[in-house]
């Protein structure tokens, strides 16, 4: 019982690291990304190849955070340069990273379990921690990436990135470029989702080109999960609030794996009530301010 | 300071043109304050937004202390061009703070991975909040979208002059607020004008306001200026003399006549 609560944790920080990253994009900079299902896949593919040929695991977690933020470029490019709609651009960053996942990874599935990754460098080096070894290891990876990310929010560059999503006509008032700003906020965040995808990778001993299907809508869980949970306007808060609403869906999801079969639910269906629970959470505003204006029109 | 020659902008969409503006010319010496006057579509807005370069020009050159900056783009031009739009909304960073909405104003561009609100910074930030007067500097941390339209459109004013632009451009800066509020962010825009001798454009509706504030007056209409009042003329000029004026060449529209009859003297 007692580690099935640790994998969840563990879980909910290292897919948190990818909420982070959705969170950078959906609230901060107002984009909605897609190429995040792509880039996660990208960060693990990356990881895997290099570990798998020998590279050192901690160093395959920056490669992948590297790959992750040339990913985002692209859509940032898409979108900024080119012109096209920052969801189409998204998709289709996408689309071509499917494919370059494969080449990547050369076939569908690559398994880390005859491999030497960090989570094995980690448990063999503090052995005193036993199983918690791993969950230490994951939680002070994400939050000196939490702390990292708060920092840069409050820079010069960060504080342009929050104006531009907030307040986009102004930002040029003030001497700031909106296309620079997309491309540095698109990098970053698909550089955490791509480190994320290297990590889980990791930890669970696969890579598979389909693990990062819906890692919009698991992000956009746990950012609004979090966002109800912990309201704050500031930073750090807000990205407090991001890690524990990863937290509390990977329980959740953790707990609906375990008992779910009591009430008829698949492991396939968890897609789907996922989905189910982002799309109440969205139109929960719409329907309140329906039922507001029924109210004042009486 | 500023020059405008034979400016023009038209705007095509499809098979309709529009002639917004047809060859301005216009000079302002340092610290001109120029206010510009004329009926809807006049192209008053426009000719703000060629200044910013938030428009290119479709001919002529806009030239800044001598130099051509006909091709630069907002952005770039930002560093010495401000503006103030009507919408309190549009000029103001909502869910930022009133410190981080400053600070962000505070840097013109500047993109380094410093901190952005240190705490000197922070303490600066309040002095010159605290100078308007309005109690702002209570609320520092205070998200501006839980501010009021005049509490906002202040902080509007204040970033907008922070760096002491060498042109200043308001659009109809006051318009969108209750007459209280658009005296107080009158007064406050000409007080920053003054104290740091801030060339600037200023478009109204309201001829009071248009006569009472700035050195020099211009009347717009369809693209064109038509007119121009300086020194003794636009000191002695009144509201009476501005309407005949429009009303004669059947320019005036029910904005521009309605505006005088319910506006209180301003500044």
């Amino acid at each position: 019982m007692a580690m099935f609560l640790v994998h969840a944790l563990e879980q909910g920080l290292a897919y948190g690291m990818a909420a982070l990253g959705v969170f950078l994009t959906y609230r901060i900079l107002q984009f909605p990304d897609l190429t995040v299902d792509g880039s996660f896949v990208t960060g693990a593919a990356i990881a895997s190849i290099l570990i798998l040929n020998g590279a050192n695991p901690f160093i395959a977690l920056l490669a992948a955070f590297a790959a992750g933020a040339v990913a985002g470029l692209i859509t940032g490019f898409l979108n900024a340069r080119l012109g096209v709609a920052d969801l189409l651009a998204g998709v289709l960053t996408m689309i071509m990273l499917y494919s370059i996942n494969l080449r990547i990874m050369g076939r569908p599935n690559l398994s880390l379990l005859r491999v030497h990754t960090a989570m094995d460098a980690v448990s063999g080096a503090f052995p005193t921690l036993g199983p918690l070894a791993i969950l230490t290891f994951v939680a002070l990876l994400t939050l000196a990436v939490k702390a990292s990310l708060d920092w840069f929010l409050k820079t010069d560059l960060g504080f342009a990135l929050r104006a531009a999503g907030d307040s986009a006509g102004m930002v040029a008032a003030y001497g700031v470029d909106v296309r620079t700003v997309k491309l540095v906020g698109l990098g970053l965040s698909n550089g955490l989702v791509a480190l994320s995808g290297a990590l889980v990778a990791q930890y669970g001993g696969f890579a598979d080109i389909g693990m990062g299907i819906g890692t919009i809508v698991t992000g956009l869980a746990a950012v609004i999960l979090g966002g109800s949970l912990l309201r704050s306007p500031r930073v750090g808060w807000m990205t407090a609030a991001v890690l524990l609403g990863s937290l509390v869906y990977r329980a959740a999801v953790a707990v609906a794996l375990r008992y779910g079969y009591a009430v008829g639910f698949q492991a396939s269906d968890l897609k789907l009530i996922t989905a189910l629970l982002v799309l109440a959470a969205l139109a929960v505003p719409a329907l309140r301010a329906r039922r507001l204006r029924k109210v004042s029109a009486c | 300071m500023l020059t405008l020659q034979g400016v023009s902008k038209t705007f095509r969409s499809g098979a309709d043109t529009v002639e917004a503006i047809r060859r301005i010319d216009l000079a302002l010496a340092p610290a001109d304050f120029l206010t510009i006057i004329g009926s809807n579509g006049a192209g008053k807005s426009t000719l703000l937004n060629l200044v910013a370069g938030v428009v290119p020009p479709t001919a002529g050159r806009i030239l800044l202390a001598g130099a051509d900056v006909t091709d630069l783009p907002a952005y770039r031009r930002a560093r010495r061009v401000s503006w103030i739009v009507q919408n309190p909304l549009a000029g103001t960073a909502p869910s930022m703070s009133v410190a981080e909405n400053l600070a962000f104003a505070r840097l013109r561009g500047r993109r380094t991975l410093r901190h952005a609100l240190s705490r000197a910074i922070r303490r600066d930030l309040a002095n010159r909040v605290a100078a308007l007067g309005i109690g702002l500097e209570q609320r520092l941390n205070c998200r501006v979208g839980l501010l009021s339209g005049g509490e906002r459109q202040a902080l509007a004013v204040l970033m907008a002059t922070l760096a002491r632009p060498e042109v200043l451009l308001l659009d109809e800066h006051t318009a969108a607020l209750d007459p209280r509020n658009a005296a107080l962010i009158l007064r406050l825009t000409c007080s920053f004008v003054d104290e740091m001798q801030l060339t600037t454009l200023m478009v109204t509706h309201n001829m009071a306001q248009a006569i009472e504030v700035g050195n020099r007056l211009v009347m717009m209409h369809r693209g064109e200026i038509l007119d121009e009042l300086a020194g003794e003329a636009k000191v002695t000029a009144t509201v009476a003399q501005l309407v005949a004026y429009f009303s004669r060449r059947d320019m005036a529209d029910d904005r521009l006549l309605l505006d005088d009859a319910s506006d209180c003297a301003a500044s």
